[in-house]
């Protein structure tokens, strides 16, 4: 039995609204044929610019937004084929927090409330014990028992962060969802949420699926990337591998568009068009009207992914070759 | 200090503060810096160091029971300070252009762009609707919003979040000024669309000369993008220097520290550097250098007196700076 989490082929599609005077239906594929596998302990990123999927991949892993196509394993168990009070115990192991804590709490609820909660759904726990576990849980994120009484909007962003992370923590959950934790937060702050996430991993044995579209933080916790562009994987792989000799040509321009204070702005590889969400092709590869190197072949066929040094997953015809080879005599 | 032209904005000695403050400290405090044509002078600092107070200042927009309590603004050789509020609201959006982090909550929801921003260019320049329109296409292609520019109206919650970026670049800039102040204009954004907008601003700057303002809690974009750069700390300015160098070796160890907070893309292996501690709140200030309780170099004497930005390069404000690069 393999342990973690598995996803195969996974596609979400959402129906819309037929056009008026129009019968058809109209699909919009928010997920195309996603695969996948993330092992206990380790953390996988998914990156990728607004409206790529990222957080769909989130939801679709949770069961919180309806699949079209495709299995979730967790554990070698296939989740997707579950339903209602089968799937709780599953829940229980998998929480989310989301990119905007202050959105994802009730205003109205004490952090007490707030993080005891999941307690009581989840065990039945009494209420002395659900507070003497909400008050270790805030300790492990680095708050201390004052924070019980205050109310989210009371505290800082950097402290409903980890009330966020103490209220999924609450379940003893394996798999985290973490959708943007720190895109809202300073850099001080992120240091220390990023910091944290990888203590409670070595100590929890956490797994984590880090949805960001910031390459450094990925670069930080994961051990593994995926790369989502229009609904589709780009490039999937080991986070060094990929930083250091991107192979397509995607991930290349996600990398240049890194500001970089030490080696000048060449900002060359970014097209200038913008909302690229609304203008993916309906053939052909889904990047290559924005992608340099594009060939005809490239506006026909859709790539299919295929496997490059042996580690590596990428959907491109035209593969850029690796800087690390080309080092070498 | 600024070699490429004349100055656009000169702040000197601003220090804002609650108007009925008693003991608590200054918001910001003697805080000068000045901006020259073109050039794009980059605040960086944590949440509540000042950096949107100060933009505020400058516009005249202070919040409610905030007043400045010191200091001048000057916008070329007019004095803002000195301006009475009817004289003051002529020159907001005509001379100088603000664009906010959050541009859903800035923009009118139930206009459409076009009207939101041709609004702002007949208040200050009047003129027949036509000349507005014809100014309008003009100024939305140059932004990037060229497909807005005919048909149907287009409305805020219709765009992406890096389109309505550029509407509001798009009204701040619709009157032609020559200084313009980015509040954290990209933060919401993600990396692509962030590294779009800045290089409108750049084109921008060379092609208008306008001079930019740029706040931001992120140095490597700042050292990136910016040709200056002014770390606030606590409402007061603690080094400033040319972006170029910055990063390599910034001197004070809270801009260090802000350095090293940010996971390096290529070769980490231990733990990010964190800053501990928590900034200085507005009611209680350390006995000294207001970064003494955080900073790893502080002796005696930092936590008796604070120490006052020097004048001449490398500018800081630091007793025990850190060591410059070899």
């Amino acid at each position: 039995m393999m342990s973690g989490l598995q996803v195969e082929n996974l596609t979400v599609e959402y129906v819309k609204r037929p056009r008026l005077g129009h019968k058809e239906e109209r699909r919009h594929t928010a997920l195309a044929d996603i695969s996948f596998s993330l092992s206990g302990g380790k953390t996988l990123g998914i990156v990728g610019e607004s409206g790529c999927g990222k957080t769909t991949l989130g939801h679709a892993v949770l069961q919180m937004t309806p699949i079209s196509q495709g299995r979730i394993f967790w554990d070698g168990i296939e989740i997707t084929a579950l339903k209602g009070a089968a799937l709780r115990p599953f829940r229980r192991q998998m929480q989310l927090v989301f990119q905007d804590p202050f959105e994802a709490m009730n205003p109205r609820m004490t952090v007490d409330r707030i993080v005891s909660e999941p307690l009581h759904l989840a065990f039945g726990m009494a209420r002395v014990a659900r507070q003497r576990k909400a008050i270790e849980l805030l300790r492990r994120v680095g708050l201390d028992e004052a924070a019980l009484s205050r109310h989210p909007r009371q505290l800082s962003g950097g402290q409903r962060q980890r009330v966020a992370l103490a209220r999924a923590l609450a379940t003893e959950p394996r798999l985290l969802v973490l959708d943007e934790p720190t895109s809202g937060l300073d850099v001080s702050l992120q240091a220390r949420i990023l910091n944290l996430l990888r203590d409670l991993q070595a100590e929890k044995g956490l797994s984590y699926l880090f949805i960001s579209h910031d390459l450094s933080a990925i670069s930080y916790v994961a051990h593994c990337t995926l790369v989502l562009f229009g609904g589709h994987m780009m490039e999937q792989g080991p986070t060094t591998a990929l930083i250091e000799s991107p192979a397509h040509p995607y991930t290349a321009s996600l990398l240049a568009a890194l500001p970089n204070p030490t080696s000048g702005r060449d900002m060359k590889t970014l097209s200038s068009a913008i909302s690229r969400a609304s203008h993916i092709p309906s053939m052909g590869c889904v990047y290559c009207p924005w992608c340099h190197h594009a060939q005809s072949r490239c506006h026909l066929d859709s790539p299919e992914p295929t496997v490059l040094d042996g580690e590596r997953l990428v959907a491109c015809h035209y593969p850029l070759p690796d800087k690390a080879r080309q080092r070498e005599p | 200090m600024s070699a490429q032209g004349r100055i656009v904005l000169d702040v000197r000695g601003l220090t804002i503060g609650l108007a009925h403050a008693g003991r608590a400290r200054p918001l910001v405090d003697d805080l000068s810096f000045e901006v020259a044509e073109g050039e794009m002078l980059a605040f960086v600092g944590e949440s509540g160091s000042g950096k949107s107070l100060t933009a505020a200042a400058i516009f005249g927009l202070l919040p409610f029971g905030v007043r400045r309590l010191a200091g001048s603004i000057h916008l070329h050789d007019t004095v803002l300070t000195a301006l009475p509020e009817p004289a003051l609201r002529a020159r907001r959006g005509r001379d100088m252009g603000l664009v906010f982090q959050n541009p859903l909550t800035a923009l009118n929801p139930s206009r459409g762009i076009r009207a939101q921003i041709a609004e702002t260019y007949r208040v200050h320049r009047g003129g027949t609707r036509r000349a507005a329109q014809k100014r309008l296409r003009a100024l939305l292609t140059e932004v990037g919003l060229a497909h807005a520019a005919d048909g149907p109206e287009t409305y805020p919650h219709q765009l992406s979040g890096g389109m309505r970026q550029r509407a509001m670049i798009a009204m701040a800039l619709v009157c032609d000024p020559t200084l313009l102040i980015a509040d954290e204009p990209t933060t919401a954004l993600d990396v692509v669309v962030q590294a779009q907008i800045l290089d409108l601003l750049a084109r921008l700057r060379r092609e208008r000369g306008l001079a930019v303002v740029f706040i931001t809690h992120d140095l490597a974009l700042a050292a990136s993008r910016a040709d200056r750069i002014l770390v606030l700390y606590a409402g007061r300015g603690i080094e400033e220097g040319r972006a170029a160098d910055f990063f390599e070796a910034p001197r004070h160890p809270y801009s260090r520290a802000l350095r090293d907070a940010v996971p390096p893309l290529h070769g980490h292996g231990g733990r990010l550097a964190e800053i501990p501690g928590l900034p200085p709140g507005p009611g209680a200030l350390p006995a000294g250098c207001r970064f003494a309780p955080r900073c790893p170099n502080a002796r005696d004497d930092c936590r008796q007196n604070e120490p006052a930005m020097r004048r001449t390069e490398p500018r800081f404000a630091c007793f025990h700076p850190c060591p410059e690069a070899p």
